[in-house]
């Protein structure tokens, strides 16, 4: 009974955020900018959890996501574009064609590990750059120009709970539990009668899947993609990796709430010009050293834990 | 020119550029072999390198050699510091966790040459006039030669050193077993500091031979090869010093074939495709051992 | 509730609060925004762009504003990433209120900006972009330098007449549109001249070494190379050409202009050709000008990317004096007709469709000077 209040509880709170923005928007209160912004923030939280199944549950280590992401990100543009086919099933055609690549670079992690399978899924991210690149009927280097703009941030929103939800499911599914006995220990877990390789490939198809809807999304929102490393290559990897580790590998909300922070603040230090490039990584590496294992450290943010948090908080203040 | 010729021709021009892949390749491999960390900063201490011999050269007005020395002393005190500020704070944490600070201490030297430095691609002074050597239908120049020489020279006596010394033996030791080692009563830390030290003056030597080399250098400039001797070093067998040379010369002369064989434009495509290759039938690199799982 | 923890929520809800607090409005003043590359692998070029426009625009400030109203500069940093412009775009609209946007520097950029200032109704002049299909999104969007296929044709025609080359081969960056825009402009005129482009090998932005491309060029011993990219890459491609034996006559394009290109190319520049914007010889006083005052204050000569971003800012001055107000139809208006401007680069007309008409030179490099060869009108391009 608790546990179905609390889910109506989430699904009220969720549907007020939306409506929320909607109004505010409604109202001129919050600009194009700042939706843009928002809707940026749901594509990176997509990102982010999906590539939480893959490293932060699985415990394989991929650096390669971007690679995914720009699978979606062309497929989808393609099939709108020339095709002329309606958005939703390009998001869903970019994310099969991608979860498909994930099955392919999910093959090596049963033969590689970790630094060995971070570099292979880096070169993977590459080649799929560079293929990208000269392929002219995708633009080649001079990009995909003329994307219609579909994604608003309804949709992005919507997708980004779904995502969410979808592998929030999955982890707690048998299915999850057999990943997480994989991170834990590879060889118990196989003595325990785990298929490791089937839920390793399965992690990267799954995650691949979700980071190619979030290119679909992301192509149509900028309208426009260029081949470049921080579009769709190994620097594009790198931050969504940076979003991962500083939220806590195994923390879906950690994931959520480390992809808002860091596609905000980029955006408050933009003014600083070239001392924005200097004040960020010493941000990263301060909270990395103050908490190596990321805000959240593998737990969740719960409903019942913020309830309690600021019971306690109130607490505190009668005694102080 | 005949094929055979041409092919010729890029395997020196190949050995050339896998030289500096091989020295960069070297300080990331035996970071990785005593603390497990692909230090992604190591491409920016090449990066550093070049400008420290570029000012040393420019306006402290010195000579090639020493101004190399001078480069390769500052640039082992970076090393130094990075690893005491940024990594060993975090020593029992989490592998990922030192790996995105040293992404973060990447972006900062980038960001912080660019402000002190200037953004701009700067000519390097040349310190030596440009000749060709001719060896019958191809041929070689003195840069190339000096590229060469240096870097045989300084991967031999990183062999000697880490072969057949007292500190060389101390170091295997930490790679190994740091706990045993500790026991044995090695400084553990003192050790790492001088790997530090020791890479990342190999990668500044591997800095001003690249300004000397190309006449070019910039901020940015060791993103690309930071990342391709990390791929050489991981080709070869991270970890281990002779599989660094391997893998590097192997890159090198590999892209340099790749476009004799008439794909420039899929030159890097190739280069990870060899490499994930590679590692699908040699997981642990060409030289690499096969590990024991521990249970 | 941890102290450290409150501590992070309330610096959160200060983020939020400073991004959603619209700019103050500001006494009467236009308010032109600056999108550049500040930072990342190719702020060089953005800070060229972004010293030109500072000084510019200090200037016209200093002489008392256009339409007796000071001009506000705002500058935003866009790392040279499409999505970074895009956020940068929408900031300057949304809540700076811009009357126009200069900039983006490098093509990704310049297409990621362009839909949203047409979309919004913006007008847009991007003082560096090249690419040819800039200009097609949309009326609100201009360019202050050539297109690639005028430019890349200029230099074939010359290449097939004027030299009277049967045989060329083509460097490129395969990675940077402007490079590609270049060669197959390059590579069209050519052919259809009767030439025969006998080789091409291309590299990837970054890249330092050409030595394996440049031997596979030399085997075929072409009587021409064109190197379609800026002075960085450029000089070290003519000097590993050059020491690689191969003697093909060099021939460029305006990124090659900077002062930096000789040292780069270590004296191996001698004898190339070029296709500019203005020339040395017979450049105006506004030229030699720009030069001096940019040389003064920023400690190095400009290079091209700086010329054109000053120019960007006359071309906008004379569209914002002929609109009378930043009213946007009428700005828009004005940019497509302006005329008779004497930039850093020449004399400049605007054409509607947002590309400016200007002439080309041909210069060649003798004895380290640039000398003038050749001027071509711009007329039938």
């Amino acid at each position: 009974m608790a546990n179905k209040l609390s889910g109506l509880l989430k699904v009220a709170l969720l549907v007020l955020v939306y409506a929320a923005v909607q109004f505010l928007e409604g109202r001129g209160i919050l600009l194009p900018y700042h939706v843009q912004i928002l809707s940026l923030c749901c594509i990176n939280i997509i990102l982010v959890v999906s590539l939480n199944l893959i490293n932060g549950f699985t415990g394989q280590f991929s650096i390669g996501h971007a690679g995914f992401f720009a699978i979606g990100a062309y497929l989808s543009a393609y099939l709108t574009v020339k095709l002329q086919l309606p958005f939703i099933p390009a998001i869903i055609c970019g994310g099969i064609l991608a979860g498909l690549t994930g099955l392919a670079v999910g093959l090596p992690a049963l033969r590689l590990r970790g630094d060995y399978l971070a570099i292979a899924t880096l070169g993977f991210g590459e080649i799929i750059r560079v293929i990208i690149l000269n392929t002219d009927a995708v633009g080649g280097a001079r990009g995909f120009s003329g994307i219609p703009k579909y994604t608003t941030f309804g949709l992005a929103y919507l997708t980004a709970i779904i995502t969410v939800v979808v592998i929030r499911n999955f982890v707690a599914s048998d299915y999850g539990r057999a990943c997480l006995a994989v991170r834990e220990d590879e060889i118990a877990a196989e003595s325990l009668g785990v298929n490791s390789t089937y839920f390793k490939v399965l992690a990267f198809a799954l995650g691949a899947f979700f980071a190619g809807a979030a290119g679909a999304l992301f192509s149509h929102y900028l309208q426009y993609m260029a081949p470049t490393p921080s579009q769709i290559g190994f620097v594009k990897s790198i931050d969504i990796l940076i979003m991962l580790v500083l939220g806590g590998l195994g923390s879906i909300t950690g994931s959520v709430v480390a992809a808002i922070v860091l596609t905000v603040i980029p955006e408050f230090l933009r003014g600083f010009a070239e001392y924005r490039m200097i004040l960020y990584p010493i941000l990263l590496m301060a909270v990395m050293i103050y908490r190596p294992s990321g805000l959240m450290a593998g737990r969740e943010l719960t409903l019942k834990g913020l309830t309690e948090l600021f019971k306690g908080a109130k607490t505190r203040a009668y005694h102080s | 020119m005949s094929w055979q010729i041409a092919a010729l021709q890029q395997l020196i021009n190949g050995l050339a550029v896998g030289s500096v892949y091989a020295l960069i390749a070297l300080g990331y491999t035996m970071v990785y072999g005593i603390i497990k960390l692909i230090n992604f900063a190591h491409g920016d201490i090449y990066m550093l390198g070049a400008y420290f011999g570029f000012y040393a050269i420019t306006m402290l007005k010195l000579p090639l050699l020493p101004a190399m020395l001078v480069s390769m002393v500052a640039a082992a005190i970076v090393g130094v510091l990075l690893e005491r500020i940024a990594y060993r704070p975090l020593r029992s944490s989490p592998r990922i966790s030192v790996l995105i600070t040293a992404i973060g201490a990447s972006l900062l030297f980038q960001s912080t040459a660019q402000l002190v430095f200037g953004a701009s691609f700067r000519p390097f002074p040349q310190a030596m006039p440009f000749r060709r050597i001719q060896l019958g239908p191809v041929f070689i120049t003195n840069r190339q030669l000096l590229i060469f020489g240096v870097a045989v020279l300084l991967m031999v006596i990183l062999h000697v050193l880490v072969t057949y010394t007292k500190f060389g033996k101390a170091m295997r030791a930490v790679a190994r077993d740091k706990e045993a080692a500790l026991l044995m009563g090695i400084n553990v830390d003192r050790i790492i500091s001088a790997t530090f030290a020791l890479g990342s003056a190999l990668a500044a030597t591997a800095g001003i031979l690249v300004g000397m080399y190309y006449n070019r250098i910039d901020p940015y400039m060791g993103m690309m090869p930071g990342l391709k001797a990390f791929v050489a070093a991981v080709l070869g067998g991270i970890g281990i010093v002779p599989g660094a040379v391997v893998g590097g010369l192997l890159m090198g002369v590999a892209e340099n074939l790749v476009v004799t064989l008439g794909s420039s434009t899929l030159r890097d495509a190739v280069a990870f495709a060899v490499l994930i290759v590679v590692l699908l039938f040699r997981p642990n690199g060409l030289l690499g051992k096969k590990g024991m799982e521990k249970v | 509730m941890s102290y450290a923890r409150i501590k992070s929520i309330v610096v959160c809800v200060l983020l939020v609060f400073a991004l959603t607090v619209p700019a103050l409005a500001q006494g009467d003043v236009i308010k032109i925004g600056l999108i550049s590359s500040l930072t990342g692998s190719v702020s060089t070029y953005g800070q060229s762009v972004r010293n030109a426009v500072t000084m510019a625009v200090d200037d016209i400030n200093a002489s008392g504003g256009i339409l007796g109203r000071q001009i506000s500069l705002i500058i935003l940093d866009d790392k040279g990433d499409g999505t970074e412009a895009a956020q940068a775009a929408r900031r300057l609209i949304d809540r700076e209120n811009v009357a126009l946007i200069l900039g983006p520097v490098i093509t990704p950029s310049v297409m990621a900006v362009a839909p949203i200032c047409q979309a919004a109704g913006v007008p847009m002049l991007t003082p560096t972009g090249t690419g040819d299909q800039i200009t097609t999104v949309g009326d609100f969007i201009f360019r202050g330098a050539y297109k690639d296929s005028f430019q890349g044709r200029i230099m074939a025609q010359f290449a097939a007449e004027n030299l009277g080359l049967k045989e060329a081969a083509i460097i490129y960056d395969v990675a940077n549109d402007y490079s590609v825009g270049l060669r197959n402009a390059f590579k069209t005129t050519f052919e259809e001249l009767g030439g025969k482009i006998i080789a091409e090998e291309s590299y990837s932005t970054g890249d330092t070494d050409f030595s394996a491309q440049l031997t596979s060029l030399a085997m075929r011993n072409p009587q021409a190379l064109f190197i379609p990219d800026y002075y960085s890459t450029a000089g070290p491609i003519l000097m590993q050409a050059r020491l690689m034996g191969m003697d093909a006559v060099m021939l460029g394009v305006d990124g090659w202009d900077s002062p930096d290109l000789s040292a780069l190319a270590g004296g191996f520049e001698e004898g190339g050709y070029i296709v500019n914007h203005y020339s040395g010889d017979v450049d105006s006083p506004v030229t030699q000008g720009f030069i001096a005052q940019y040389t003064a204050a920023f400690g190095q000569a400009p290079d091209a990317l700086a010329a054109l971003a000053y120019d960007g800012v006359m071309i906008v001055t004379k569209a914002l004096e002929a609109a009378g107000s930043t009213d946007p139809e009428a700005l828009k208006q004005a940019l497509g007709t302006v005329e008779a401007i004497e930039g850093a680069t020449g004399t400049i007309k605007m054409d509607p469709e947002g590309t400016p008409i200007k002439s080309a030179v041909i210069l060649k490099i003798t004895n380290g000077k640039w000398e003038l060869v050749d001027r071509i009108d711009p007329i039938g391009r």
